[in-house]
């Protein structure tokens, strides 16, 4: 039930000049820790975190919700200028977002990611704000049988990846199940395929292998470029201070409008599937671009697409609001930074769990007015650092790409204040720089990677409860549900790839 | 360029203001005047002033879950009350053996980096197999806490909401209730074998991912008992979304979070409770001013009203066990629960 006199509260508290300091001040943090590749925006926020011992919970959460909205954001900006997500959420958008890079339409690119992140962000903070507790409601009946069949049609998806060239794309995914389960067993704890390295047992992190398996070929490439061509920017007959100087075109509403496929389903995945614990703004950017490329009608799709670009965008940023929806209907967190941001607000007092939106009216008010205040910093800011950031990607690459890759080792270290997370970053490199020289497509292995630990734990789950009754996980609606769109997607990929292949 | 460089600015000043709103922005005190008190003697007594100290506490979790928030409730009132400044470190990965095996082998005591650690990684981890360490790498500083675990089961469940009930319901009801724990072959699965054995009671066990996994199944309806942590059930227990019916905590019989709820060794069951109270270590050859200073000051915090409340709200139980007593604690859970556990993993083939 609405309550004016806590909105009235809320709203006093949020449109002050000092909440808006710490918004302004959340963003541009995020916005710029997040388009540093390996510096992963929980970072910034995991630092932030003490402050709420001091600030009261509209500071605080300004700062946090800020940063959390510019990192989603940020980690865009390198994925499309250098072709390294400075987040893990940001890989989907590489292909596209590097390659418009590379054809000089690099800014372009990132006011699409810029638009096409805002877009997501307003949506999915308006549907937070008033569908909380009708989509909360509906979180709990997702148990290990509905979350099954989930992934199974995130599984699916693997197929689309692999239409091109069926082998390489079933290699590719075999490489992604493979490292997805080193490590320890989710369930029991055993130890897999750690070939007697006790680093291993703690699994391998999933932002080293993004980063180090997008970002080090590229940097292996052009290091390679400057040392075999070193006079290349003499050659082009162009001054470097000049093409620093040099404009872009930026983009126009009708090329914004005209993707109006990724940003619709982009949003509709990012907040559906961001509203539930587990699946994370990876794998909802990653299930909406493949989603998007079997209807999207540019040929580009792929291979320089701003349809692309706003996909992955829009998926990834529409997971910040309705990160929000299991956390203030049941307490309980859907991603590792909404564990931060819930810790936040345990930290300030606030108990999160079903009575939190009766209980703490206010706060909760103050927390959806925050959402939507920080969308327009992002854009405002996010529009002062494009330009700034596509410059960047004049600087002559001699300097350019070790200053990414020291960059990036900083980062790696940063992130868990563990060593190995470099040699697996470097590791992924390798992996990485095989898949480009055997042209191996990378979709099946981001998404085996981040699918299969989370199939595995529900069907293993399922299975124990089903006590071998194997209709235990067609049980339910949900589940019905979610398995006939799981093999109408089949079909209608497989039947695309064979009329593909008749023409 | 010229709305460029205001911009720039703008930022700037942003940024300078933000760091001044930090600073000033605790709410003024009210001021109380207080009668001025007459100087007993007239000679100044210096009193000596304690060294301020610094030290870095590795937390084997990532930052937001419970051993996190219990060192950062710490630290902060370190500074405060004892002028002890505590760097909280994040180190996740390996159920927290990666964090104590940094700082058993890759420190060195004169750098004062500790480990915020309970019995999963320095009784139960290295007794299953290799881990590069074992507790005789560490020396206790005191044991400061412990996270509550709690028996739950679904509202609406077939039978009364206490313990006794549901454990007849399963005896009378062979194989029909499906139980959610926090993981499977681990020492949590180990204590509900011990309160509810499977030799004698049929049920299901189901290895879910961590309290909140274990609460969203009990609230779905996919699970019909559950054990889990008092953090994730309270909310939950509070909105009559879940009945608590027994809780499994070691060192407190009740926890001050729930009252009513009686601890398992009121039935008997002493062997359910799970050891899990989380304390301070420190490498042998550290600062004995240092330890000695950290004990004390968590011996004081240990009865600071304002965070045992703190405490409380995230149902962890506050509860002081010096260095003696930590060590005591630990080798008695180590002679007596670690072989049985490990036998335990054999029998039913997790190790």
């Amino acid at each position: 039930m609405f309550e004016m006199d806590a909105m009235r509260e809320a709203f006093y508290m949020v449109f002050a000049l000092d909440t808006v300091l710490f918004i302004m001040l959340g963003v541009l943090i995020g916005i710029s820790v997040g388009a540093i590749p390996g510096l992963a925006h929980s970072l910034p926020i995991a630092l932030v975190l003490p402050f709420s011992f001091v600030l009261p919970l509209h500071q605080t959460m300004g700062l946090l919700i800020g940063t959390y909205k510019g990192g989603t954001f940020g980690g865009s900006i390198t994925a499309i200028s250098f072709g390294t997500p400075g987040t893990s959420g940001a890989a989907a958008t590489v292909k596209d977002g590097h390659a418009l890079t590379q054809l000089g339409k690099g800014k372009k690119a990132l006011q699409m990611g810029l638009y096409s992140s805002i877009t997501g962000d307003v949506i999915s903070d308006i549907v937070l704000i008033f569908l909380v507790v009708p989509i909360g409601a509906v979180a709990p009946r997702f148990g290990p049988a509905e979350l099954t069949a989930l992934y199974f049609v995130a599984l699916s998806l693997v197929v689309v990846f692999t239409a091109q060239n069926p082998g390489k794309g079933i290699i590719s995914a075999g490489i992604g199940f493979f490292l997805a389960i080193i490590g320890r067993d989710i369930l029991t704890g055993g130890i897999r395929f750690t070939f007697g390295l006790r680093q291993l047992e703690a699994g391998i992190e999933l932002v080293p292998l993004l980063v180090g398996f997008f970002a080090l070929p590229n940097i292996i490439k052009e290091i390679h470029g400057v040392i075999t061509k070193p006079t290349k920017p003499e050659v082009s007959g162009e001054d470097p201070k000049e093409l620093m100087k040099k404009k872009e075109e930026g983009l126009t509403f009708k090329e914004f409008i005209s993707s109006w496929r990724g940003l619709g389903l982009g949003t509709i995945t990012g907040t559906l599937l961001g509203a539930l614990p587990g699946p994370g703004a990876t794998l909802c950017s990653y299930t909406a671009y493949s989603v998007v490329s079997q209807i999207s009608k540019d040929e580009n799709y792929g291979k320089g697409a701003l349809e692309g670009v706003a996909t992955a965008e829009t998926a990834n940023n529409a997971t910040c609001g309705a990160t929000f929806i299991p956390m203030l209907t049941f307490g309980i967190p859907g991603s590792s930074i909404a564990a931060l941001l819930m810790a936040a607000l345990i930290m300030e007092g606030i108990p999160l769990g079903p009575r939190t939106v009766v209980d703490h009216t206010e706060a909760v008010y103050t927390l959806f007015l925050l959402l939507i205040l920080a969308n327009p910093f992002n854009l405002i800011l996010g529009k002062l650092l494009i330009p700034v950031y596509s410059k960047l990607t004049r600087i002559p690459a001699s300097v350019l790409w070790p200053v990414i890759a020291l960059v990036i080792v900083i980062g790696m270290y940063a992130l868990n204040h563990r060593p190995f997370d470099i040699v697996i970053c470097l590791a992924a490199g390798v992996i990485g720089y095989f898949f480009k020289w055997f042209k191996l497509p990378d979709g099946p292995l981001v998404l085996a990677f981040l699918v299969t630990p989370l199939f595995e734990a529900n069907f293993r789950q399922a299975i124990t409860m089903a006590r071998g009754d194997i209709t235990f996980f067609f049980g339910s609606p949900i589940s019905q549900t979610l398995w006939i769109v799981a093999i109408i997607a089949i079909v209608f990929f497989v039947t695309r790839r064979r009329k593909s292949g008749q023409q | 360029m010229k709305t460029r460089n205001i911009l720039i600015i703008m930022l700037s000043l942003v940024f300078v203001l933000s760091m001044a709103a930090l600073s000033g922005c605790e709410e003024p005190e009210e001021v109380v005047e207080e009668p001025e008190e007459e100087p007993e003697e007239e000679v100044e007594v210096e009193e000596p002033e304690d060294p301020e100290y610094e030290i870095d506490l590795i937390v084997g979790f990532a930052a937001g879950g419970s051993n996190d928030l219990t060192a950062r409730y710490l630290a902060r009132y370190m500074a405060e009350e004892h002028e002890i400044t505590i760097n909280v470190v994040n180190m996740p990965g390996g159920m927290s053996t990666e964090a104590a095996y940094h700082v058993s082998q890759e420190v060195d005591p004169e750098d004062n980096i500790l480990f915020w650690g309970h019995s999963g990684p320095l009784l139960f981890e290295p007794a299953q197999d290799y881990r590069g360490y074992t507790i005789e790498d560490f020396e206790p500083v005191a044991t400061f806490c412990a996270p509550t675990f709690v028996l739950g089961a679904r509202p609406g469940a077939p039978w009364e909401d206490d313990f006794e009930a549901m454990v007849q319901y399963i005896e009378d009801n062979p194989g029909e209730i499906v139980f959610g724990g926090q993981g499977e072959g681990n020492v949590r699965h180990y204590a509900v074998e011990q309160i509810l054995p499977p030799d004698e009671l049929d049920y299901e066990f189901v290895g879910l991912e961590g309290g909140a996994d274990v609460a969203m199944n009990l609230t779905g309806e996919h699970v019909d008992a559950g054990h889990l942590s008092l953090a994730a059930a309270s909310p939950l227990v509070a909105d009559g979304e879940l009945w608590a019916v027994a809780n499994t905590n070691p060192l407190v019989e009740r926890t001050p979070l729930m009252e009513d709820v009686p601890n398992v060794e009121e039935f008997g069951i002493p062997e359910g409770q799970e050891p899990h109270p989380i304390g301070m270590w420190a490498l042998p050859g550290t600062d004995p001013d240092l330890v000695s200073a950290l004990e004390s000051a968590m011996e004081d915090l240990s009865g600071h009203p304002e965070l045992l409340e703190e405490f409380d709200e995230m149902g962890v139980v506050v509860h002081f066990l010096d260095s003696e007593e930590t060590w005591d604690f630990f080798m008695n859970v180590n002679d007596t629960v670690v072989p049985d556990y490990i036998d335990w993993l054999e029998e039913k083939g997790y190790n």
